[in-house]
């Protein structure tokens, strides 16, 4: 049976999906907020700190590997420059 | 069937001369394509979380939503951004990644206030886009910065490094204005895209060039 956090979640995922977010990525972001909600706190309300949101502005191999794919994935990326952050060293 | 390359065409990086080679023509790209690739990215982007501002602030996305989403957005615009201005991703060292995590842990900070400020109804729409379009011309400058770095880490014997500052298609401010008035400069006196009155609003561009030693006075404060 569904919790309200997980009802709640769901609805997150349309309501992004259904202003032309990829579902991949509309779960990422509600599975980040609710990794982060302090236990019993209402998602539509909280937010958080200044500090907590800085600790994850570090540039991690995970981050670089996820702007890679969303470069690929981006409709806004035309297709003649999908590859040209993999370009290799000119020999 | 045309093969992978004719559709999705690879790319080099010369060190050199810092410009993409496509490896479809043979040739370099050029400077005015990889600039509009830059702003076609970002605005595109922009667009995205215009309308995700939108909904927050007609209370049909919680604060939370928005945020999540503004903040993975930038991260994955401040890395690309600087990827590009770098030459790729292989070529993005720690001291970018340094860098980058540095400008973001500032953007964040900045982020979560503005969240709060959404949350309690103290922005209107147009200063919310506003406010958004800093954020934009903040993952822009990324670009120029890892760009500036290469340019100043060239160092090669009988050649210099000079840039100059053009005007974008927006309102200039009067550092903008100055700064173009300086023409070509020593790369290491180039400003930064964004360290201008208009900061995150600047979308101004920069002009590189490698030019022979004994002739770099010739160039200099001009606009040739």
């Amino acid at each position: 049976m569904a919790t309200d956090l997980q009802r709640w979640g769901e609805r997150q995922i349309a309501l992004l999906v259904s202003l032309g977010r990829s579902p991949r990525d509309a779960e990422r972001s509600i599975a980040w907020v609710l990794k982060m909600l302090p236990p019993g706190a209402d998602p539509d309300h909280w937010l958080p700190t200044a500090d907590e949101l800085a600790s994850t502005a570090d540039i991690t191999a995970g981050d670089i590997a996820d702007a890679r794919a969303d470069w690929y994935a981006s409709p806004d990326v035309p297709p003649q420059f999908k590859r040209i952050l993999d370009a290799r060293a000119d020999a | 069937m045309p093969d992978v390359a004719t559709y999705l065409p690879g790319y080099t990086w010369s060190a050199t001369v810092q410009r993409y080679r496509s490896l479809k023509t043979g040739r370099f790209v050029p400077r005015a394509q990889i600039l509009g690739l830059l702003d076609s990215h970002v605005t595109a982007r922009q667009e995205y979380l215009a309308t995700l501002t939108r909904q927050v602030l007609e209370n049909k996305l919680p604060a939370s939503t928005w945020l999540a989403e503004m903040r993975v957005e930038l991260k994955r615009l401040h890395i690309c951004n600087a990827a590009l201005g770098a030459g790729g991703f292989d070529r993005l060292t720690p001291r970018d990644y340094g860098r980058i995590g540095g400008h973001l842990n500032f953007e964040y900070r900045r982020l979560a206030s503005f969240a709060d400020d959404i949350a309690n109804g103290k922005v209107s729409l147009a200063q919310a886009l506003n406010r958004l379009n800093m954020y934009m011309g903040g993952a822009r400058r990324e670009f120029f910065e890892a760009e500036k770095d290469r340019r100043l880490a060239q160092v090669r014997l009988g050649v210099v490094e000079i840039g100059r500052r053009l005007l974008g298609a927006a309102e200039h401010c009067d550092d903008c204005v100055r700064y173009y008035e300086q023409g070509w400069q020593y790369a290491i006196d180039v400003p930064v895209i964004g360290d201008s009155q208009c900061d995150g609003n600047c979308r101004c561009s920069v002009e590189w060039q490698t030019v022979p030693a004994d002739e770099v006075g010739a160039w200099l404060r001009t606009k040739r």
